[in-house]
């Protein structure tokens, strides 16, 4: 093997590496399958790839990718969990036009990409999930024909929703994640009706569900489906379900509560 | 339905709570702030249609189903126009179709050992989210069969 031949198979190495960490933290952030197996494509034929076999799944990546002068190289990439992060999707795609246009070297596109997820402020996100659950939980509140006291207390309760959030790791099982959510919202709004903090415990449950509720899963299940992604919006579909089960396991354990201390 | 002071008010309460309740999610969400205005005339047009269509039938099948085909055309014309990927407006104008109420007042009759409460809430809540699915699907395959369309003829050039 020439010196010149393996440079060029080394910059497709780490051309499809970028591509791939690209497209992983695509799905980490809640894109659809669709846009993340264009993007990887969009970018391999970018560099010249004359074959892309990508295949992208809820939890896994596979592509292949092949160079005109006959190296394959294949890498996977393993997806762990998501957490719906709408501007960071629409980075990665802004990004990922900017590298279809200008083709930099594969080592500068890696070092871009590293760049890009640095700028984040991890501070500004965590304020922002705050504010956004108290205005969530009051908002549905009122929308489900509660009164302002409720719209209150829900956004009080509704504030340990990102507070649990920030236990929530890598590794964490996702279930017991939302059971223990849904347990602890539903007793805080039992307790706060109890106490005499808001006027209705059903309204200010619903303003607090409406915190867990999947709802990005359920949108893009749906459109992952019937764009022919049959295995990975039904695993979107069936994950949905999950929470929403889990969602029920805990709050009816606060309507028990809830019974038991006639406030319901 | 007449265009009374009661009609006015109550959307009024309905646009104004949903838009507060989706600034909301789109922050948990971490919207990027330059979409956030488009996003939230899209939840307010979503609600409006929800609530006419509502009126005029008061069925929950149909006004969600027509509420989810405006909320999907909406953002995936948008999309289009901002060059942003789809997802970044549907989800927020979705967001605020989706039975919450429904799903809790199922949960608690189940719990109070109500079946006819059960029956009827349970019914609510799918007929609701099959509306919602019908409408999201309508939509966005006819726009990817546009853009197929498109894609073929460029190709072709």
């Amino acid at each position: 093997m020439t010196d010149l031949s393996s440079q060029i198979r080394y910059s497709a190495d780490v051309m499809l590496g970028a591509a791939l960490d690209m497209a992983a933290e695509l799905m980490e952030c809640g894109a659809e399958i669709q846009r993340t197996e264009d993007t990887v494509e969009r970018i391999c034929r970018a560099y010249g790839a004359s074959r892309v076999d990508v295949y992208v799944t809820t939890s896994l990546i596979v592509a292949t990718v092949g160079m005109p002068d006959g190296y394959h190289k294949t890498q996977t990439r393993r997806i762990y969990y998501s957490q719906s992060n709408l501007s960071r999707i629409e980075e990665l795609n802004s990004l990922s036009r900017e590298i279809c246009e200008n083709i930099p070297e594969p080592v500068e596109f890696e070092k871009m990409l590293r760049q890009s997820k640095k700028t984040e402020n991890p501070r500004r996100k965590i304020i922002m999930r705050y504010v956004g659950s108290l205005l969530l939980a009051a908002g549905f509140t009122v929308f489900f024909e509660g009164s302002a006291m409720d719209a209150l207390a829900a956004a009080v309760v509704g504030l340990c929703i990102p507070t649990l959030n920030l236990f929530k790791y890598k590794h964490t099982n996702a279930m017991a994640h939302t059971v223990m959510c849904s347990l602890v919202a539903g007793v805080l709004s039992v307790l706060a009706i109890a106490v005499g903090f808001g006027d209705h415990a059903d309204k200010v449950m619903i303003g607090t569900i409406m915190l867990l509720i999947p709802g990005v899963d359920i949108g893009n299940s749906l459109r992952d489906l019937f764009f022919g992604d049959i295995v990975s919006g039904s695993m979107r579909l069936i994950k949905a379900l999950l929470t929403a089960t889990a969602i029920a396991v805990g709050y009816s354990i606060a309507i028990l509560l809830g019974g038991l201390l006639n406030v319901i | 339905m007449s265009f009374d002071f009661v009609v006015v008010s109550e959307l009024l309460k309905y646009c104004i709570s949903g838009i507060v309740a989706t600034l909301g999610f789109v922050l948990v969400c971490n919207i990027n702030f330059k979409r956030m205005p488009t996003a939230l005339i899209g939840t307010a047009l979503t609600i409006a249609f929800w609530y006419f269509a509502l009126g005029l039938t008061s069925n929950d099948f149909f006004s969600n189903l027509v509420a989810a085909m405006a909320a999907t055309a909406y953002a995936e014309i948008m999309a289009r126009v901002t060059k942003t990927p789809t997802t970044v407006y549907l989800v927020p104008e979705i967001i605020s179709l989706v039975p919450g109420g429904k799903l809790y007042y199922t949960m608690a009759s189940l719990m109070a050992s109500d079946t006819e409460g059960f029956r009827k809430n349970g019914y609510d809540t799918l007929a609701i989210a099959l509306g919602i699915a019908v409408g999201i699907v309508i939509i966005s395959t006819l726009f990817s069969i546009i853009t197929a369309q498109k894609k073929h003829f460029t190709a072709i050039k």
